[in-house]
C-alpha cells in the first residue's frame, strides 16, 4: 500500500493527522454554539411557562423518539467500529460499516419524517393553523406554539446535519475503494466519525428536552 | 470478540441501558427529580460518546481543550444572557400602569 499524501506544511504524518483532528474539533465547538440559541430559547420557555412546555411536550411521540434515539446511538457505534476497522487497515470492512451507519441515519430520518407528518396532521406546526386539541387558554396555546417552534427548528437543524453526515458516509464509502494517493487515507474515517458522533450528542441532549419533559404529567 | 473492540461494544450497551433508564424514569411521577434525572443521564450519555467514540480518552491535551472550549463558551453565554432574562419584568401587554405590575427582583 502506498503512503498517504503529506502536505508540504507538515513535518510528518502524525503532525498532519493532529492538525486535521484539531481543525475538526474547533469546527465542532463552533457547531455547538450554533445550536446554543435554540437551547437557550428552550431554557427561557421552560423557566417562564413550565406548564405549557409540559402540555406541548406530551404531544410528541415518545415511543418513536425513544426508538429513534436507539437507532442513532447504534449508528454511532457502527461509525466507531468503522473508524476502528480503518485504523487496523481493514478498508473494505470500514466501507461496509459506513454503509450500515448511513442506512441507520436514513432510518432515523424516515422515522423523524413520519413524526413530522403526524404533527402536521394534529395542527401542531406553528402558524395560523396551530390548533392543539386540548388547550384553549390563549396563554397556554402561545407557550405551546413557542415549544413547537423550537421543536421544529431544533429537529430540522439536526436533520440537516444528519443529511450532511449521511452524505459524508456515502462519499467516504465509495472513495475508500481507491488506495491512498487517489482515495482518502484511514484517518478520514475518524474525522467523518467525529462529525457523526457530534450530531449524535446533539440528539442525546434534544431527546430529554423535547420528549421527556413532564411526560408523567408533572 | 476482538479484545480492542470491547470498549466500543460496552459503551454501546451502556448507552442503550441509559436510554432505557431515562425513558422508564420519565414515566414515573417524580416532580422536579424527573428533569434532574433526564438531564444527568443525557450528560452521562454525551460524555460516554465524547470520551470513548470520539477518542477524547486518548487525545492530546490540545484536542481536549478545543472540545471543552465550545461547552465552556456556551455556559458563559447562557450565564450572561440569564442575567437579563431572569431579572427583567415580564409585561403582559406592550404598556401597563406601573402600579398593576407585581414587584420583581430589584424593584421596591
Amino acid at each position: 500500500m502506498t503512503a498517504p499524501v503529506l502536505e508540504p506544511q507538515f513535518r510528518d504524518h502524525a503532525q498532519q493527522d493532529f492538525a486535521r483532528s484539531l481543525g475538526m474539533w474547533v469546527f465542532l465547538s463552533s457547531e455547538l454554539l450554533f445550536f446554543g440559541p435554540l437551547l437557550f430559547g428552550y431554557l427561557y420557555l421552560r423557566m417562564h411557562d413550565p406548564l405549557a412546555t409540559g402540555v406541548a411536550s406530551r404531544h410528541t411521540d415518545m415511543l418513536l423518539g425513544t426508538v429513534n434515539t436507539a437507532v442513532l446511538l447504534t449508528s454511532s457505534f457502527c461509525m466507531a467500529l468503522a473508524g476502528h476497522a480503518a485504523q487496523g487497515g481493514g478498508r473494505r470492512r470500514a466501507a461496509r460499516l459506513l454503509a450500515l451507519t448511513a442506512l441507520l441515519g436514513i432510518a432515523f430520518l424516515a422515522i423523524k419524517g413520519y413524526e413530522w407528518h403526524q404533527e402536521f396532521e394534529e395542527h401542531l406546526f406553528p402558524g395560523v393553523g396551530f390548533r392543539p386539541h386540548d388547550a384553549t387558554d390563549p396563554a397556554t396555546v402561545h407557550g405551546m406554539e413557542l415549544f413547537f417552534l423550537l421543536y421544529f427548528a431544533a429537529t430540522g437543524l439536526h436533520a440537516l446535519h444528519l443529511c450532511i453526515g449521511i452524505g459524508a458516509c456515502v462519499w467516504l464509502m465509495l472513495a475508500l475503494r481507491h488506495p491512498p494517493p487517489r482515495g482518502p487515507d484511514d484517518e478520514s474515517v475518524d474525522l467523518a466519525g467525529l462529525y457523526w458522533h457530534f450530531v449524535d450528542v446533539v440528539w442525546i441532549v434534544l431527546y430529554p428536552l423535547l420528549y421527556l419533559t413532564a411526560r408523567a404529567g408533572g | 470478540m476482538d479484545k480492542s473492540v470491547r470498549p466500543l461494544v460496552l459503551t454501546w450497551l451502556a448507552l442503550l441501558a441509559l436510554l432505557a433508564t431515562t425513558a422508564g424514569c420519565a414515566l414515573l411521577r417524580l416532580g422536579w427529580l424527573n428533569t434532574v434525572i433526564s438531564l444527568a443521564i443525557a450528560l452521562a450519555k454525551a460524555l460516554l460518546v465524547a470520551i470513548v467514540f470520539m477518542r477524547l480518552k486518548r487525545a492530546p491535551a490540545l484536542l481536549r481543550l478545543a472540545a471543552v472550549t465550545g461547552a465552556v463558551t456556551l455556559a458563559l453565554l447562557f450565564g450572561l444572557a440569564l442575567t437579563d432574562y431572569t431579572t427583567r419584568t415580564e409585561l403582559k401587554a406592550p404598556w401597563q400602569q406601573p402600579a398593576t405590575v407585581a414587584p420583581r427582583l430589584g424593584s421596591r
